[in-house]
């Protein structure tokens, strides 16, 4: 279970988060939507431990692992991130990016889970291939990948798709709802496009501001 | 015939431009290595150069250069690994000021190697004395050993400077994707590292060149470099010829250097402007990493104390400092004379070169291959080859008194100046530009309204490291100051050997305040920069 309690974050002067809170029951599908500066993007942030809160706290399993001054460090946290860019490294094959976070299993196991999550995710055919080599949607799809390689219990989403055209959105779209519903993993899918959130999430946050104004299960 | 479009005339005028703006760099930069090259060629086919050639191939020069070449290399090195142990706590403070405060571990960078050698003289000769009084054997500080220790101490604060520079090329989201899946000294390895070593090889090339070229550093410790032969040989025999052949080997390998250099100027050129990494939750690392860690950060506190704790030990008193920067009033006066002019005119110079460093293909690379080239040329070189275009080339209005120690500085610090301009340019998000370029009535209120001061930190930055350089010049200066045109280092040069008087402590110490102020004014103002552009401290959205 996710909690956040009355987080607040201020960049220099400027409120980006005002005393938000939300609970979150775990393999549960959230959508967070708001408009760009709502402050959707640093709140998944803070969950994630990229950003610390200026106050309130963030529990994981009733464990506090945010608050002011003091964070757990994100590796431990159990998440999978995606960014609104791949992030791949580019000095790194696919295989090499998504195995990543598979270093702590014995070999043959990271070897079993790599071939289970590349099948899935569709990459077979680029598994050799570096990030230069890929497309835009397929850069994606190693991004997505990477993150779940690790079996997380929630996978993070920052607008995974902006930048694809709308062909690659609706592919991306039917593989991210087919992988999260294999992985049983919970969802926090941050956009300002409501139509993603209708195939994605169970319940909808709508923030502006930096406040929660909208809150409604589907 | 139709008339000719005005457009096309406007193109013509701006390529003449470009051009002539192109050809005052090189005139300026290269044309101490061009006159040698020219008087090399005539002496060559006069028959005049004699053993020059067969000096090359002697076993004394080439053990020489070995010997050079090995500590160049122990120095680089050394530097670039305890500069990265360094950059690696620095690049983790993330928290305001500490933030602000990590580019100030590189104020002391625009320091002369002499002077770290001589305060380090002194600290080992106060050691000795408190090893003998307690009936211990002195410490003895001279030869290889010393040296290598000296000029790793003196390059620190550059090494640190560059490896966190290159540090803070990694893309944040990179590293960030990284901490999410493993612990924070794997992403640092595998990631963070790797995506840097290239700049991280550019920098170590950098520091290996620098060592190599400098003489006046193993001198005070009684080590002779190849770096001393084209300025021995010049001095023995007073042809520019001579002294050219014998800089071949140096200049060859600093071109293989410059190669590498070249290929991180180029992606450092191509990047385009990231938003930084935030604070988020503190940088984690292992304990063996701590202790290298500490280990670094006390070499770096040691390698800024032990100059100025024992040049100010040395000074009797701050009447007695102020009476010795009275009687040096006049070699202070000429000095800073010199480091503004220099300053100043290396900026236009700066700014043509670093425009066409950012080109793609092969302009690009042939210009960032000209600014790394003149990093590489011994100082003095540029000074005998400066003495040989007064004697054929240059009008007497530019001979006088400092007009070529002004020379000198420019043709080798103005590339200096065109590094940090491009490192500002890669700052900026380029849309700043391209809008300007679309909406302004002409070039000049473009120019004038957006891009200067768009450029303005850059600037400054920029014409203050050339001040702090120009003013540690030695190389040059010692081969072209005239009689009566003494600078500060050549009076600190001349008295250096009779070991650390008050005389000599005194003015070290206003050196050393003197870079610490340009050095530190460098970094305020490239730390303000991207903030005040509106790029490169922003976030995702929101």
């Amino acid at each position: 279970m996710i909690e956040v309690r009355a987080v607040v974050k201020r960049f220099g002067e400027v409120p980006v988060l005002e005393g938000v809170s939300l609970e979150l029951e775990r393999g549960a599908s959230l959508g967070i939507l708001g408009a760009s500066g709502s402050g959707k993007t640093t709140l998944l942030r803070i969950i994630a431990g990229l950003e610390l809160p200026e106050s309130g706290e963030v529990l994981m399993d009733g464990r506090v692992v945010s608050r002011r001054g003091w964070g757990m460090a994100p590796h431990r946290r159990g998440l999978g991130f995606v960014f609104q860019s791949p992030a791949l490294w580019p000095h790194m094959t696919v295989a090499g990016n998504v195995s990543f976070g598979l270093r702590s299993l014995a070999a043959p196991e990271a070897r079993a889970r790599l071939g289970r999550i590349i099948e899935d995710t569709g990459l077979g055919r680029l598994e050799q291939r570096y990030p230069a080599q890929l497309s835009g949607g397929q850069a994606r799809r190693v991004a997505i990948a990477r993150a779940l390689a690790p079996q997380p219990e929630w996978l993070l989403m920052d607008e995974p798709l902006s930048n694809l055209d709308r062909a690659a959105r609706d592919e991306m779209l039917a593989l991210v709802e087919h992988i999260v519903a294999e992985s049983r993993a919970g969802l926090i899918y941050v956009t300002h496009d409501e139509s993603e959130l209708e195939r994605l999430a169970c319940r909808v946050l709508r923030l502006t501001e930096g406040r929660l104004i909208g809150d409604e299960t589907r | 015939m139709a008339p000719e479009c005005p457009c096309a005339l406007h193109g013509a005028i701006r390529r003449a431009r470009s051009w002539a703006a192109s050809l005052i760099f090189v005139a300026v930069v290269f044309g101490p290595l061009i006159a040698l090259l020219a008087q090399t060629g005539a002496s060559a086919r006069a028959g005049d150069l004699g053993d020059a050639s067969s000096l090359l191939l002697a076993d004394r020069q080439a053990v020489l250069l070995g010997r050079s070449m090995g500590l160049a290399a122990g120095t680089a090195l050394a530097a670039l690994l305890v500069g990265l142990a360094v950059a690696t706590v620095l690049w983790g403070w993330r928290r305001a000021p500490w933030s602000h405060l990590r580019w100030l571990a590189v104020v002391l960078a625009p320091v002369p190697p002499y002077i770290h050698g001589m305060a380090w003289m002194h600290a080992s000769a106060v050691l000795s004395r408190l090893l003998a009084a307690r009936g211990l054997a002195p410490l003895p500080f001279r030869g290889w050993g010393a040296a290598w220790f000296v000029g790793t101490m003196a390059q620190l604060p550059l090494a640190v400077g560059l490896a966190l520079i290159g540090l803070e090329m990694v893309d944040p989201a990179q590293f960030e994707a990284a901490r999410l899946l493993a612990p924070d000294v794997q992403a640092l390895s595998d990631i963070a590292l790797p995506l840097s070593a290239p700049f991280l090889a550019a920098g170590g090339a950098l520091l290996f060149i620098l060592g190599l070229t400098d003489y006046g550093l193993p001198s005070l410790f009684a080590v002779n470099t190849y770096a001393m032969e084209p300025f021995a040989e010049y001095s023995a025999t007073s042809e520019p010829a001579r002294a050219f052949v014998l800089s071949f080997p140096l200049l060859v390998l600093a071109c293989v250097a410059v190669f590498y250099l070249q290929r991180a100027l180029r992606d450092a050129a191509s990047t385009r402007a990231r938003g930084q990494r935030s604070a988020g939750v503190a940088l984690s690392w292992p304990a063996g990493l701590r202790a290298i860690h500490l280990g670094a950060l006390l070499t770096l506190a040691v390698h800024i104390a032990v100059p100025a704790v024992a040049l100010a030990t040395v000074i009797a008193s701050p009447s007695g400092w102020l009476e010795t920067l009275r009687l040096a009033r006049g070699e202070i006066g000429l000095t800073t004379r010199i480091c503004l002019i220099t300053s100043v005119l290396s900026l236009p110079l700066a700014l043509i070169a670093a425009e066409r460093m950012r080109a793609t293909g092969s302009a690009g690379r042939i210009w960032r291959v000209m600014v790394g080239l003149p990093l590489a040329v011994p100082a003095s070189l540029v000074g005998v080859g400066l003495i040989s275009l007064r004697q054929h080339v240059l009008p007497p209005a530019l001979t006088d008194g400092s007009s070529l120690l002004v020379l000198a500085a420019l043709a080798r610090f103005a590339p200096y100046a065109a590094l940090v301009l491009l490192a500002q340019m890669r700052r900026q998000d380029p849309l700043l530009s391209d809008a300007a370029r679309v909406m302004q009535t002409s070039p000049w209120q473009g120019w004038w309204r957006v891009r200067l001061p768009l450029l303005a930190p850059g600037l400054l930055a920029a014409g203050c490291i050339v001040f702090a350089l120009t003013a540690g010049e030695l190389g040059a200066t010692l081969a072209l100051a005239p009689p009566g045109h003494a600078t500060i280092t050549m009076r600190i040069y001349t008295y250096l050997h009779y070991g650390a008087t008050d005389e000599v402590a005194g003015l070290c110490l206003a050196m050393v305040l003197l870079a610490a102020v340009a050095g530190g004014a460098a970094a305020w103002a490239l730390a303000r920069g991207p903030r005040r552009a509106g790029v490169g401290g922003g976030r995702s959205d929101d």
